[in-house]
């Protein structure tokens, strides 16, 4: 064992490290995580605002809370690619150490082209004459949610690389030694600055030669549909789930090396179930960002909270006993390195398999269950990491949600009764052993 | 007065670990402040550290994190795994004292 683990800290610490220091992930990691309070208000809004409850609907239309609540959504959830790609870009120049003024012109610029991208011009039936009307300088919004979320992470990407390219060498404006640094500064944009704006400007123009008439267009057809349906499969979310667990097992933050994955096939999927939320019509994405909280990885990494349960209520060894009231509170939000570290789940060839398994199944049978309709599917409301389960699964799909996250921490709860039962015996022997041997 | 920052992916079970510290400093006179953040966010602090720890779930960022703090007299290392899981804010906080020497 000893020899395997030196294997691991040799080899796949460093592989771990690697991954988990990568600039774009990072990124998209960071870029999402400052997100979350405009997507919170997309998501919470569309919920105050459809909350199906009569009294509450009537209500809410009376005082006219209706409108505020509904309008909100517009704005965040419809338009959330618009936030992605300054907030992306800014991230990512973040991490090229770029100082603050510098990453948040460079978080300007991402924005600037992301909208360069986007084709002038809406037409569409007037409300009296049922005439088709174009008007020539509106901004279609089409792009700026869901469907252009995927445009936003490549040109959130694609903007601070070309600077820092320009940074890298040198190739800036540079004034003579009398000009003050901070004017000198905000002039060396310049050069990448009108290099970037010019990029897209001839990339804008060289799609609208093409069939699909803009960037996004060809993003939409070649990239998203293509990933969107990688991401529908149970297969590909489950692979996320067996890296995660295995990470966890040679005691590695799993869940930050898959999450910058999760976002980008999954962020779309979850905006595209709220806006149907809004609309009042169930989701048309049966996995979304976050069934990871809600179905796999319930009490942590591994589905532990049926474990915690079980330390807390029928451990017979002092030690797990102790263990499981320390990690219970802690589980019910979704964190177990109390348990991962103390237990302890690392390199624990018991507890491998439950911690393998429970989340796999605890997601499929969400899965399946949505898949025949006894369970919705998720209203796309991003949760973030620490909300207590039950209330999480209140908010992301209502009370039969949170029910079935009841029945799924049962289920935890008897995958992990035997491997507990062994690992308590042991301990129990362990305690009994006279001190003074 | 020692400041011992806690580093791990969230920021969100260090800070379960800094109460149980803080709790075994009060408990043993010693005047610490220990507070607990996200990786990614502490290049950015300004704060003071003399004791930068690891939690054990992000050690392989040890090497990296070392070379750029240790140079700055920080005194860096990863939590030992049980004490993290058992919470054991006691011995943390012993072991963060002897580096100090």
């Amino acid at each position: 064992m000893n020899n395997l683990t030196g294997l691991i800290e040799k080899y796949f610490v460093p592989m771990a490290g690697k991954l988990s220091k990568n600039k774009f992930l990072k990124a998209i990691s960071n870029g999402f995580s400052v997100l979350l309070p405009i997507t919170m208000i997309g998501a919470i809004f569309t919920l105050l605002s459809n909350l199906q409850i009569a009294p509450y609907q009537s209500l809410v239309k009376a005082v006219h809370l209706k409108e505020i609540f509904g309008f909100a959504p517009k704005v965040t959830t419809d338009m959330l690619a618009v936030y992605a790609v300054f907030l992306i870009g800014k991230a990512l120049a973040e991490q090229y150490d770029f100082d603050d003024n510098v990453s948040t012109i460079v978080g300007a610029l991402s924005l600037f082209s992301f909208l360069v991208l986007i084709p002038l011009g809406v037409s569409g039936k007037a409300e009296k004459s049922q005439e088709i009307v174009s008007i020539a300088g509106a901004m279609p919004t089409t792009y700026l949610g869901a469907a252009g979320l995927f445009t936003a992470m490549i040109v959130g990407l694609l903007v601070p690389f070309i600077y820092q390219i320009f940074i890298k060498n040198n190739i800036v404006l540079k004034m003579p030694e009398q000009v003050p640094p901070t004017i000198a500064k905000s002039f060396s944009a310049l050069i990448p600055a009108f290099s970037i704006a010019f990029f897209f400007g001839l990339i804008r123009f060289l799609f609208s030669l093409t069939p699909f008439g803009d960037a996004n267009s060809f993003v939409y057809t070649m990239l998203k549909a293509p990933l969107a349906n990688l991401g529908a499969s149970p297969a590909t979310f489950i692979l996320f789930i067996l890296v995660c667990s295995l990470m966890w097992f040679f005691g590695l933050h799993g869940g930050m090396i898959v999450m910058p994955f999760i976002n980008v096939l999954y962020t779309a999927a979850g905006l595209e179930n709220l806006e149907a939320y809004a609309n009042g019509v169930a989701g048309p994405n049966l996995i979304t960002n976050a069934s990871w909280i809600i179905f796999a990885s319930i009490g942590g990494a591994g589905g532990t909270l049926g474990l915690c349960i079980l330390m807390a209520f029928i451990a017979k060894s002092s030690r797990y006993k102790t263990l499981g009231k320390l990690a219970l509170p802690a589980g019910v939000c979704g964190i177990n390195e109390p348990i991962t570290f103390g237990l302890p789940m690392v390199l624990n060839t018991i507890m491998v398999i439950p911690l393998i398994i429970t989340p796999i199944i605890t997601f499929l049978i969400s899965y399946f269950m949505i898949k025949i309709g006894i369970i919705p599917p998720l209203n796309g409301t991003t949760i973030p990491l620490g909300t207590p389960v039950v209330f999480a699964g209140l908010v992301a799909g209502g009370w039969k949600i949170a029910v079935l996250q009841i029945v799924l921490i049962a289920i935890q709860t008897l995958i992990y009764l035997p491997f507990f039962k062994v690992l308590d015996k042991q301990a129990v022997l362990e305690e009994n052993l006279p001190k003074d041997l | 007065m020692i400041h011992i920052t806690l580093i791990c992916a969230a920021g969100m079970s260090t800070s379960m670990l800094t109460q149980r510290m803080q709790k075994a400093a009060e408990s043993k006179n010693l005047e610490v402040e220990i507070i607990a953040m996200p990786e990614s966010k502490f290049r950015k602090y300004k704060g003071e550290t003399e004791v930068l720890l690891l939690g054990p779930q992000v050690r392989y960022l040890f090497e990296e994190i070392k070379a750029e703090f240790q140079p700055k007299g920080m005194k860096v290392a990863v939590i030992d795994m049980r004490d993290y899981g058992m919470m054991n804010g006691e011995k943390v906080l012993e072991d963060a004292c002897k580096l100090l020497g």
